[in-house]
């Protein structure tokens, strides 16, 4: 396949002077906050310095990786199932009006709804378990998906459907050769906010799951553990830590939506 | 002469419009009782200002959109859903996850029969080649092609089915002008190999010059004037370059003004 590319050498020299200013301005924060915590002698327990955040999270190190399994493995599965079921959602949505004015307030419901008010009624439904912080994932993670693959599935070119027409396709030639291919790309951009959305919801759960004292050693768990023995610096340990799990979710969304667009990707 | 006639018979149909009517809702028609025949193997060219029906009336030549009251009859008989007729829209319209090949191949995947001596993809590269896109572009995406290969995909798309009808809607507006020659040369070549029914909208008065057997001049949804053309073709330079092409020009743009013909 022949394809029309700049000069790549030079696209990896800018891409590497592009990190430049974050990677100083996040030396410098540290930098700082090492500076204030020194200066204004602060107590480790209200804010421990860099140095100290990073061997608690050393030492604790067991303890994070395996929350990180834990919320990880909860946010995934709920991404999955957001993915699947808010697809399947927004097709009922694009096939029939009836279906889509009975169900779009629920999605905009879904939207809306605050979810630290929601986990706790849902841990009283479904238990301290597993599956209960896997649901409340789905219900913040879901949204970002019906919208944006129902979008995708109605937002398509006059021109296109008429073409489909013409040669008198039917309705599910229309589907899988037209509004599916479109709606991937739509799809795509739903799973980038969902994903980000999937790992706090999955953190949200596990404060209130963490309570009922049982054996379930999320990150959100962790965190509220923490927090109650005052032990500050394992707990902002595990705040990066989740940070990086969210930052490791959108960038794997973001390297498969890359290579499975890469074919069309254009500015259009 | 014969002969021509008798390729004219096997691979074009005539278009036969009787008191052919298009109302939008309440207002005044689009197209309003419109009788006209194309004859089979003639390109017909339909101009007029923006919103006097011409669109409308391909549209519904196309069964893209229906006809308040009239008939149209195709001789012979000639269907869309089988390929019989192409259309080519104003923007060259190609699904942008498939590349120039597999937009040509769209047509036969969807179940248009036709020739079935060849294979869908030989007739694929037949169209293409016809159409002279280089062959480095075939499989490229819509999106790394120009303007002109974009509608030379879309034009070989229209033909890959051997339609018998050939409706284009404004298909080179976007083009600059030596695109715009390029690709009427070469819809002119297609043409005398395969001598199929066209009309075609336009704006372009030295594009319908060039291209049609007669020119139609729409206003307020009626065919208010019809220009024979009797120049030689095929249409090279110094056809075009004539002072009986000059003189169609004249003809056309009076026509259009609202001026009377002889």
């Amino acid at each position: 396949m022949s394809d029309v590319r700049s000069n790549s050498s030079s696209d990896l020299v800018d891409r590497f002077l592009s990190f430049i200013p974050v990677l100083a301005f996040t030396i410098a924060a540290i930098v700082i906050w090492q500076m204030v915590v020194v200066t204004f002698d602060l107590p480790p327990i209200l804010l421990p310095s860099p140095l100290e955040v990073l061997k608690a999270g050393a030492s604790e190190a067991t303890t994070l990786l395996e929350g990180v399994w834990v919320t990880g493995l909860a946010a995934v599965c709920g991404f999955l199932a957001s993915v699947v079921i808010g697809t399947i959602i927004a097709a009922l949505m694009s096939q029939s009006k009836v279906l889509r004015l009975a169900l779009f307030p629920y999605v905009i419901l879904l939207q809306t709804v605050p979810i630290v008010a929601v986990a706790p009624l849902l841990v009283i439904w479904s238990g301290y378990e597993f599956r209960t912080v896997v649901l409340v994932t789905v219900i913040i993670s879901l949204f970002p998906i019906v919208n944006s693959v129902a979008e995708g599935l109605m937002a398509i070119p006059q021109e296109r459907i008429e073409l489909f027409r013409l040669y008198g396709a039917s309705r599910s030639q229309i589907l899988w050769r037209l509004r599916v291919p479109t709606a991937v790309r739509y799809l795509m951009l739903g799973c980038k906010t969902s994903c980000g959305l999937a790992v706090i919801g999955a953190i949200v759960a596990e404060f209130f799951v963490g309570n009922g004292g049982a054996n379930y050693e999320g990150l959100g768990t962790l965190m509220t553990g923490w927090q109650t023995l005052g032990r500050t610096a394992p707990l902002m340990a595990a705040l990066f830590v989740s940070t990086l799990l969210g930052i490791a979710m959108f960038a794997t969304v973001q390297i498969f939506s890359i290579t499975l667009l890469k074919r069309w990707m254009s500015n259009e | 002469m014969v002969e021509v006639d008798k390729t004219v018979r096997e691979v074009s149909s005539a278009l036969h419009c009787r008191d052919l009517s298009v109302v939008f809702g309440q207002g005044r028609p689009a197209v309003d009782a419109v009788t006209w025949s194309f004859e089979a193997g003639q390109i017909t060219s339909l101009v007029g200002p923006s919103g006097c029906g011409k669109t409308t009336l391909l549209r519904t030549i196309a069964r893209l959109q229906r006809a308040t009251s009239g008939t149209i009859e195709m001789v012979p008989e000639a269907r869309p859903e089988r390929g019989e007729i192409a259309f080519v829209f104003q923007q060259p319209t190609l699904l942008p996850w498939l590349t120039a090949f597999e937009n040509v191949l769209l047509p036969l995947q969807l179940g248009v029969d036709g020739d079935p001596k060849l294979s869908h993809r030989q007739r694929a590269v037949n169209e293409l080649l016809a159409m002279e896109l280089d062959e480095d572009a075939w499989n490229r995406y819509p999106h790394a092609l120009s303007g002109g290969m974009k509608m030379r995909v879309s034009l070989a798309r229209a033909l890959v089915t051997k339609p018998s009808i050939l409706l284009l809607d404004e298909p080179f507006a976007a083009l600059d002008e030596m695109l715009r020659l390029t690709l009427s040369d070469l819809l002119l070549r297609r043409w005398t190999e395969r001598p199929i029914t066209m009309v075609l909208v336009t704006h372009n008065i030295t594009e319908a010059a060039t291209l049609s057997h007669s020119v139609l001049v729409m206003r307020s949804g009626r065919i208010t004037a019809s220009i024979e053309d009797s120049l030689p073709r095929p249409r090279d330079e110094s056809v075009r370059t004539s002072a009986a092409f000059g003189e169609l020009y004249r003809k056309i743009s009076a026509a259009l003004r609202g001026e009377k013909n002889e």
